[in-house]
């Protein structure tokens, strides 16, 4: 990496002795992979450091206040209006408050009163190019997370609208009589919409499931569970469900497998889960449920009998709104968030969850979660 | 006369479901499949005048691959390409289409949420253009 330094006085001493200084000066710091070099350029005045400017991008101006033509204070604005990135520093043997104020009004970095020694004048580099370095990183970061901001919204608008422009189309048959007059002849279709309408709100609730995760900050109140009794208890509310396929649960979780977590993220995360082995398993078909523990883990293997999950579509099932091809033409509903508002939560335990699966015979997703974050936890367990 | 065979992929089923419902009411004999993949593997034994494919199946620009696929082994075949993607970026893929006709291989581009009559008129136009 190459910064580069326009060095502007009227005095060719001065010039000389900084680009000696600062020549073979490397700029190293901790988290940097190579240092960072200096590329040095000089203008002997205002007018002439601003022809440079045209077409060179500095990183900083060492700027001498006094210049004979335009002072260094005079193009401060103009700088900073049109080379905001840029990092100013003014040279200057009159280090009044009147000037300090006047120049840092106009937003230069720093000072380097005259005389200077050599050394004075790295610090001075040395500061600027971190500040340079840091900001160019996050702006990095911030246009990532712009990016990712509206690959979010666009997918959501889509799944949003997707169902609108459904809904709309059943509506219009329904109003331009398209099965007749008979009311009966709509009750298919009536139900449909039913359904999408459903869906929409499924789509809602793990929106907001999802938008709480990503922002990470609303953990929930942390208590001593029994993930057995979560696990139970998800099966018991969704049992109607069951109960409509014919689905049998076998369950094998020898201890109650005890952990510190908040029970809405715990009751989301199985329900999520059972819910799954509910709606992509076969009629008749079962679900397997396996817990244990060790020192440091809980391990829960949830299996079901279903409909597989295809190899092209098991890469992306933790995908936020991904669906599989088989899912959608079953016309299982689905939100395609369920799985990933999942992973996110295991991984804010600092669990992982992996998936096998073969398609037409199983699924089955093996949760691990970290039994004690720290000390403190371990302590509450134990009293 | 013999019916004419339209071919339609869509991964949304109540979508296709309505569109099954008007291209039948129009009189068109319509060959359903639900994914880029299913009509991908069907597609050397698969005989049809137009298709009317969706944009976004299995990945964002599936319809864009198959449209590829089906142009390059029947040229002829007008396709007809689905989407909701104005209404997401307010940003018009006709446009594009219109500037490169050669880059896209769609014959004419509409929304979902189409009238279906507009649509029949569209199907019309290109069949007998194609004639």
């Amino acid at each position: 990496m190459i910064y580069n330094i326009l060095i502007v006085d009227d005095e060719e001493g001065i010039r000389m002795a900084i680009k000696r200084a600062l020549e073979k000066h490397r700029i190293d710091f901790p988290f940097l992979d190579e240092p960072i070099k200096l590329s040095l350029y000089e203008a002997e005045s205002a007018e002439r450091a601003l022809e440079i400017l045209s077409d060179t991008h500095m990183d900083i101006i060492l700027l001498d206040n006094k210049l004979p033509g335009m002072q260094g204070i005079d193009i401060m604005p103009y700088l900073n209006e049109h080379y905001p990135d840029t990092k100013i520093l003014i040279i200057t043997s009159f280090a009044s408050l009147d000037i300090a104020l006047e120049a840092t009004k106009h937003g230069a970095f720093d000072f380097i009163p005259k005389p200077f020694t050599p050394q004075e004048l790295k610090n001075a580099i040395e500061i600027a190019s971190k500040q340079i370095y840091l900001n160019s990183i996050i702006k990095d970061m911030d246009k990532e997370a712009r990016k990712i901001r509206f690959k979010f919204l666009s997918i959501l608008s889509h799944e949003l609208k997707t169902p609108i422009t459904t809904l709309e189309g059943y509506i219009y048959m329904i109003k331009e009589k398209q099965l007749g007059d008979n009311i009966d002849n709509y009750m298919e279709l009536i139900d449909k919409m039913l359904n999408k309408l459903e869906e929409m709100r499924t789509l809602i609730m793990d929106l907001l499931d999802f938008t709480n995760l990503q922002a990470e900050s609303t953990i929930g109140e942390k208590e001593l569970l029994s993930l057995k009794e979560i696990i139970m208890f998800s099966i018991d509310s969704q049992r109607p469900l069951a109960i409509q396929k014919s689905i049998t649960f076998d369950i094998d979780i020898k201890s109650p497998l005890n952990i510190f977590a908040s029970k809405n993220e715990m009751e989301i995360l199985f329900n999520n889960l059972i819910n799954n082995a509910i709606k992509y398993n076969k009629n008749n078909g079962k679900i397997i449920i396996k817990g244990e523990e060790n020192d440091n883990n809980i391990i829960i293997k949830i299996k079901d009998t279903g409909i597989g999950i295809n190899e092209n579509d098991l890469p992306h099932i933790f995908d936020e709104f991904y669906r599989t091809v088989d899912a959608k033409s079953r016309r299982l509903s689905g939100t395609g968030l369920g799985l990933s508002i999942v992973k996110k939560m295991i991984e804010l335990y600092n669990g992982t969850i992996e998936v096998e699966s073969k398609v037409n015979e199983y699924t089955e997703f093996t949760i691990i979660l970290p039994k004690i974050e720290d000390n403190k936890t371990k302590n509450f367990i134990d009293n | 006369m013999e019916k004419i065979k339209i071919l339609l992929v869509d991964d949304d089923p109540d979508f296709s479901d309505q569109m099954l419902f008007y291209l039948n009411k129009f009189g068109y004999n319509t060959i359903y499949l639900p994914s880029q993949r299913s009509a991908e593997s069907r597609l050397k034994d698969l005989k049809f005048d137009l298709a009317i494919i969706d944009l976004m199946m299995e990945e964002e620009d599936s319809g864009l691959q198959l449209a590829r696929k089906i142009k390059s082994n029947y040229p002829d075949i007008p396709i007809i390409l689905l989407t909701a993607i104005t209404n997401e970026t307010g940003y018009s893929l006709s446009n594009e289409f219109d500037n490169s006709p050669e880059l896209m291989p769609i014959d004419k581009y509409c929304e979902k949420g189409i009238r279906p009559e507009v649509l029949n008129k569209i199907i019309q136009q290109l069949l007998t253009n194609k004639k």
